[in-house]
């Protein structure tokens, strides 16, 4: 255990341990207190619906004045996340405040996977095929859902 | 008016000044100080001068000024020295951006600033004492397009005078005041006028939230643990939960004041200052600059106050920065194509390129398209290639024979397989003998297009590079002043009129530059572009005639003869720049508008507008 662990770090870790939003996990590394492993079920009525997201969450020494780094490591298909598992999130970026929490974030994810928006695309080619043929795009997420967020 | 849109409370002395300026050129007594005769006898002119409507102030106006002025404390020996003080970079404070304030809206300053930036490397400092004082020629540039120069000190004054002003008016608190005026880009009067009208609906748009006008009026805003005393309040940044650490806006959402410092010193580095949001949850209160300063070091808090500084100049739509490099000042423009920067760097506040006019910004833009492509490759093409007749595209001779074929070689084709002769151009089957050459080729619309644009890029950059030139006649004049004054110790004559001069070619110089991109987008062969062409012309001669007349030692006797060919200078200058603005022939469509936009076409001809009233105030 890190002695230099902010006290907010800590008790973030602890809420989130004992008291995890539902339908999200997040653990420390043991290693490294600052790096997580989440994992996102897909929300109910979604087209990522029955799959397990994992992400990865690092919480830079600059936390909780810079945005913690967050992204898929399960692939997804969806129009704010690119191939890289980096997603298009406001609050990651310039609407970052300190008072959001790493519950917040992941509570931001878990509401962009029920509701894209492909009018703020970071995948451009999912974003087209989100607007031109939206069920079409729904379907195929769902086959990736399948295909890489549900374990055998 | 050198003040527009300044009704700032603690200015009034300077739009007393400016008052008294216009009221010199509409007072009767010029038309009598204008028989106060030169020692040259060059007063006639003066007079033709005034009757045909050509600005030129009548060199007995500084007298008449000083005169007019004395409570203003302002003897041309400061004007000549004030923008000394502040083109020299250092950190100015009141006492001289005032005299830069002031040096612009009197007479004879376009020398000052010109001057203040060749003492840097030149020319004892009398000598420019000495010019000012010796502003006796009529050939003076406008001072007044140029707009005002405001310094860093000055700026934070004129910031602080209109949030004075809508502070006490309204009775806002700072913040909000700051906030509104940040909105309306310091239109004061409209931003009072829809806050007495319609304040709720004004307060929306900038996102005021509830409760934080009051609260903050009240003070700071910082509420201490007081206001948040519930037992369980924690930093919503670390969650430290000391109450006596806890410091809160308005809204009471509490951070402890380490987070408070970190948390306003990355938003102040961000430059995010314009407001600096509550940071917890959504309230939206904004902190002010007393709470501010409150929790940041002295370094940080001057960041902070740079940045709405900044922010002053960005939002104000009649404040721009100077773009020159290094150049800290901002000038409060007049005119819409031009601003001269006590840098010495005269400037297009539009665009923030150099200085363009009679051109506007649309077609410079357009116009750098052309410069931007190589002349030298315009050349080769010009002597090496010609256009097919039939598809128009670029063709090289690669081979001896003259038998042409439109892109026809090999598996390269890019051409239309037109046969033709290269002598002629004619069709190479029917085509029998031809003697003629060249000038068939100048049936090709294309190929015109590129002789003509090379005419008009070729002027373009020579008078440019002219002007480079000039620069160093400039440093050269005043050496020559200076070593004049050594060898006549005695003289009494005065040799301001050599500076005049050389900043009058100046002046014609980059203009008859900018001429050549404006005559490229007239109509070819309309009555416009003739008239144009013909005072261009006559620009051209009186600015080479008097580009001569100045480089050679100064000779007293030549006076009077560099004064007229000064004069002269301008005269046409203003004639050309007259005729552009209103129109040099009632058929307005011979303007040919390339790329440009209906809404740029109406912007340029309210710049025009502008001009107008710089070039010709009296007539």
């Amino acid at each position: 255990m890190s002695a230099s662990l902010p006290k907010r770090i800590v008790k973030e870790t602890q809420k989130l341990l004992s008291a995890p939003p539902p339908g999200i996990s997040a653990t420390p590394h043991e290693d490294n207190l600052r790096y997580f492993r989440v994992m996102i079920a897909g929300p109910s009525a979604s087209a990522y619906e029955g799959g397990i997201f994992v992400l990865e969450l690092f919480l830079t020494d600059s936390y909780p004045m810079a945005a913690p780094k967050v992204r898929f490591l399960t692939k997804i298909y969806h129009p704010n996340v690119d191939k890289l598992g980096r997603i298009c999130l406001d609050i990651l970026k310039d609407r970052w405040s300190p008072a959001l929490q790493i519950r917040t974030v992941l509570l931001s994810i878990q509401a962009l996977l029920s509701a894209p928006n492909p009018d703020d695309p970071l995948a451009n080619d999912v974003a087209e095929h989100w607007k031109s043929d939206e069920a079409d795009a729904i379907r195929t997420a769902g086959e990736w859902t399948r295909m890489y967020a549900m374990p055998e | 008016m050198a003040k527009v849109g300044h009704r700032t409370g603690s200015d009034e002395k300077l739009e007393a000044q400016v008052f008294n300026i216009d009221a010199l050129f509409s007072d009767d007594s010029i038309s009598s100080s204008l028989d106060i005769s030169d020692d040259d006898g060059s007063s006639s002119d003066q007079v033709n001068e005034a009757l045909s409507g050509v600005v030129v102030k009548p060199l007995e106006l500084d007298p008449l000024y000083k005169r007019r002025n004395k409570g203003v404390k302002l003897s041309l020996q400061t004007v000549s020295w004030a923008p000394t003080a502040a083109g020299s970079g250092t950190a100015s404070d009141a006492p001289i951006s005032t005299e830069s304030e002031a040096i612009f809206v009197t007479d004879g300053v376009i020398f000052s600033p010109l001057l203040s930036g060749m003492s840097a490397d030149s020319g004892p400092a009398f000598a420019f004492a000495d010019c000012g004082s010796d502003s006796d020629d009529s050939a003076h540039l406008d001072a007044e397009k140029g707009g005002v120069v405001m310094t860093p000190g000055s700026l934070a004054a004129e910031q602080q005078a209109a949030l004075d002003l809508v502070k006490s008016v309204l009775g806002l608190p700072e913040l909000l005041a700051r906030t509104l005026l940040d909105h309306y880009g310091y239109d004061t009067s409209r931003m009072m006028e829809e806050f007495v009208d319609r304040e709720a609906e004004v307060l929306a748009a900038i996102g005021w939230s509830e409760g934080e006008n009051g609260a903050a009026a009240s003070g700071t805003g910082d509420a201490g643990a007081s206001d948040s005393a519930s037992a369980d309040a924690a930093c919503a940044i670390c969650f430290l939960d000391d109450p006596a650490e806890l410091a809160a806006l308005s809204c009471g959402h509490p951070l402890c004041r380490d987070c408070w410092s970190s948390y306003l010193r990355i938003k102040i580095t961000e430059n995010d200052v314009a407001s600096i949001p509550c940071p917890a949850g959504e309230c939206g209160v904004r902190a002010d600059q007393a709470f501010v300063a409150k929790y940041v070091d002295a370094a940080v808090f001057d960041k902070f106050q740079r940045f709405l500084l900044q922010n002053f100049v960005t939002s104000n739509k009649n404040v721009v920065w100077c773009p020159a490099g290094g150049c800290e000042n901002a000038v409060k423009v007049e005119s819409a194509l031009e601003a001269l920067c006590a840098c010495g760097w005269r400037f297009c506040p539009s665009c923030n390129e150099e200085c363009h006019v009679p051109v506007s910004c649309a077609h410079m833009r357009e116009w750098g398209k052309h410069l931007a492509e190589d002349n030298v490759n315009k050349a080769w093409i010009l002597n090496n290639t010609k256009d097919c007749p039939k598809c128009g595209v670029t063709i090289e001779k690669n081979m001896g024979c003259m038998h042409m074929s439109c892109g026809g070689h090999g598996t390269r084709v890019t051409g239309c397989g037109h046969e033709f002769c290269w002598l002629c151009l004619g069709d190479w089957r029917t085509h029998s003998h031809c003697g003629r050459d060249e000038t068939a080729g100048d049936r090709n619309s294309k190929r015109i297009g590129v002789v003509r644009q090379l005419h008009f890029t070729s002027r373009f950059e020579a008078h440019r590079d002219a002007h480079k030139l000039e620069l160093e006649l400039r440093s050269r004049t005043v050496a020559n002043i200076a070593a004049f004054r050594k060898a006549h110790p005695d003289s009494i004559v005065k040799l301001g009129y050599m500076l005049d001069a050389v900043e009058a070619l100046l002046y014609c110089r980059k203009t008859l530059q900018f001429t050549y991109a404006y005559a490229f987008f007239l109509k070819p062969d309309s009555p416009e572009k003739n008239l144009f062409e013909y005072l261009q012309g006559e620009l051209e001669t009186s600015v080479e005639t008097l580009s001569e007349a100045i480089d050679l030692p100064i000779d007293v006797e030549h006076r009077s003869k560099i004064k007229k060919l000064t004069r002269a200078a301008l005269r046409r200058l203003n004639h050309l720049l007259d005729g552009v603005e209103v129109g040099l022939t009632t058929d307005a469509d011979d303007f040919k508008a390339v790329n440009v936009t209906t809404d740029e076409a109406g912007a340029s001809s309210g710049n025009r507008t502008t001009i107008r009233s710089l070039f010709s105030r009296r007539s």
